[in-house]
């Protein structure tokens, strides 16, 4: 039995599906049902919804073989694991973004808003930026619009919440997009199916 | 006798450490203890060496800047006479980090081999096989994965923290961007076979004297291991890889199927020798029993085999009862009443004639 670790959420669903066009689908998850876990035994697959930043979790630990998860979390948590596979779906970037028309001042330190508190201060670390980290988990839009930071690291997709916060891109740091990552000692003794799934895929990119 | 049939009842996890050792004796490895405490300056130089987790200081007497070992290898090399020409060791010692991010500070049970001059094929051989035979005790089901380090040089040339990042992670579009080869990166990345003595798959890479001498290193290595009947469990897998700092030939990482990470690693370390100013070429492995604490835990369903109530009887009479007991194989406790919640498979209740 492979399990899989998928995110719940639109990315999740996106994802399933792809599995699905390998024949590894699984009756209930494409519906309403609030189960967290779904197996189909024929297949020898078990799905585990969890949250998108937990994937990796699961899958350092061994609770799951393989997993879906954003570069943006690898970046960020630097998991042990293999990076089988671009899948090229949920394509976004993380950047820094400003209210529109900021100007930064470089006497002071960068006061930064970000769910990415590692790959942000890695950023700044290069350009040898002193900044004051704010760890914030969500709407982080809202930190500069109330003064809470001068800038935000987050991740954008289209733009368009930026634009409706009044914001702009002033760089992009990273690229991501999903990836199939695999545990190390699953990959071992479960090579051959894990090897198959991540073949399939990307004949189906 | 009465020590064996201890040895004998031990949970799984408890045995392992014995078992290594005898192993590890019956190929004439001496046993190597050392103290808890070294001076910090020791491992400043060389903390890479560590995977980058954290050292654990104190102020000892005098000022000096202690630590609490975190690695064994590094005391063992430090104290190697540079006139030995050769030394087969092994430890079973606790080792103290600190985990990178929370700062939580580990104790780890840990136990390792290092073969100091290890120079030749035959030497190289016995390190493998000992790191496979280990693996094996631990589980049925395990993989020895092999890299080597020189041969990733001759291929590359520098090894750039990034580059090595990508190899470790199997990521194919990295490692392609880094080295602008996307068919080399195809390569590295799904090479993974059983060390069949040809190694046909390694040929296509052979490019220049680095790369021609590692190859012909894991091609005797290969064949002596299929000699020794050994391929079934190993690979030879360039995710394999360690930092180049300190090791400059093969490397070797464990996997057994009952554990999410990798047990045992370690490989060839002449560099770090020549970092200490020895002299000797080593090769040696650690296994990191401490994670496999968790993986082997058997919750026992007794305490012993009989509890043995002596209540008001004459103490003498009790002790000599409960080594009969002993003698015969069993496990006692012994306790003045019923009152301990004590588990055992039989309760003997001394002076009142029966058995509960």
């Amino acid at each position: 039995m492979l399990n899989i670790a998928l995110p719940k959420g639109r990315l999740g669903d996106q994802v399933y599906d792809k599995f699905q066009k390998l024949g590894l689908g699984c009756s209930g998850m494409d519906g309403s049902d609030r189960r967290l876990v779904f197996e189909n035994p024929e297949a020898g697959v078990r799905y585990l919804l969890v949250k998108p930043s937990d994937v990796a979790v699961y899958v350092v630990h061994g609770a799951a073989d393989i997993g879906v998860v954003g570069k943006d979390v690898l970046l960020e948590t630097e998991p042990d694991v293999y990076e089988l596979c671009d899948l090229g779906i949920g394509k976004c970037r993380i950047v820094i973004a400003a209210k529109n028309g900021f100007k930064e001042d470089t006497s002071v330190p960068l006061r930064v808003a970000t769910k990415y508190p590692h790959v942000t201060a890695h950023y700044y670390a290069d350009l040898n930026r002193r900044i004051e980290l704010i760890k914030l988990n969500g709407s982080i839009e809202l930190a500069p619009v109330t003064g809470l930071s001068d800038v935000i690291s987050d991740i954008v997709e289209t733009g368009t919440t930026l634009k409706e916060n009044n914001l702009s891109v002033l760089e992009t740091i990273a690229f991501s997009s999903a990836r199939l990552i695999a545990n190390k000692s699953a990959y071992q003794f479960k090579r051959e199916m894990i090897d198959g799934i991540r073949d399939r895929m990307e004949q189906l990119r | 006798m009465e020590v064996a049939l201890l040895t004998e009842k031990l949970p799984f996890f408890d045995r392992i450490p014995l078992q290594l050792r005898a192993l590890y004796e019956s190929f004439g490895y001496r046993k190597y203890r050392m103290d808890k405490f070294e001076t910090y300056d020791t491992y400043r130089e060389n903390k890479n060496f560590l995977t980058g987790e954290g050292i654990i200081t104190f102020t000892g007497a005098g000022g000096r800047l202690m630590a609490l070992k975190p690695d064994v290898t590094i005391s063992i090399i430090k104290n190697v006479d540079p006139e030995d020409v050769r030394e087969k060791l092994f430890y079973h010692e606790n080792v103290f980090r600190m985990k990178k991010g929370d700062g939580e500070v580990r104790e780890i049970s840990q136990t390792g081999l290092e073969y100091i001059g290890a120079d030749d094929a035959f030497s190289e051989a016995e390190v493998v096989i000992l790191a496979a035979k280990s693996l094996s005790l631990l589980d049925e089901n395990d993989i020895l994965n092999i890299g080597h380090m020189g041969f990733l040089s001759g291929v590359f040339g520098d090894l750039s923290e990034e580059l090595l990042d990508a190899l470790a992670g199997k990521n194919r579009a990295a490692l392609a961007e880094i080295c602008g080869d996307a068919e080399l990166a195809e390569t590295l990345c799904t090479l993974c076979e059983k060390p069949t003595a040809e190694l046909e798959f390694l040929k296509g890479l052979v490019k220049n004297e680095r790369t021609q001498a590692a190859f012909e290193e894991l091609k005797t290595l290969a064949g002596l291991l299929c000699a020794a009947g050994l391929d079934e469990n190993i690979r030879i897998d360039f995710s394999t890889v360690n930092a180049p700092d300190y090791y400059n030939g093969i490397v070797m990482r464990g996997y057994i199927s009952k554990a999410a990470s990798a047990v045992l690693a370690g490989g060839r370390y002449d560099s770090m020798m020549r970092r200490f100013g020895k002299p000797q070429t080593a090769l040696g492995f650690a296994i990191y029993l401490g994670e496999l604490e968790r993986v082997f835990y058997e919750p026992s369903e007794f305490d012993a085999d009989i509890l043995l109530v002596y209540g008001e009887c004459d103490p003498r009479e009790a002790l000599e009862k409960a080594e009969k007991m002993r003698a015969q194989g069993y496990t006692v406790r012994a306790e003045k009443d019923q009152n301990g919640g004590v588990r055992a498979k039989k309760t003997i209740v001394l002076g009142a004639n029966q058995d509960a």
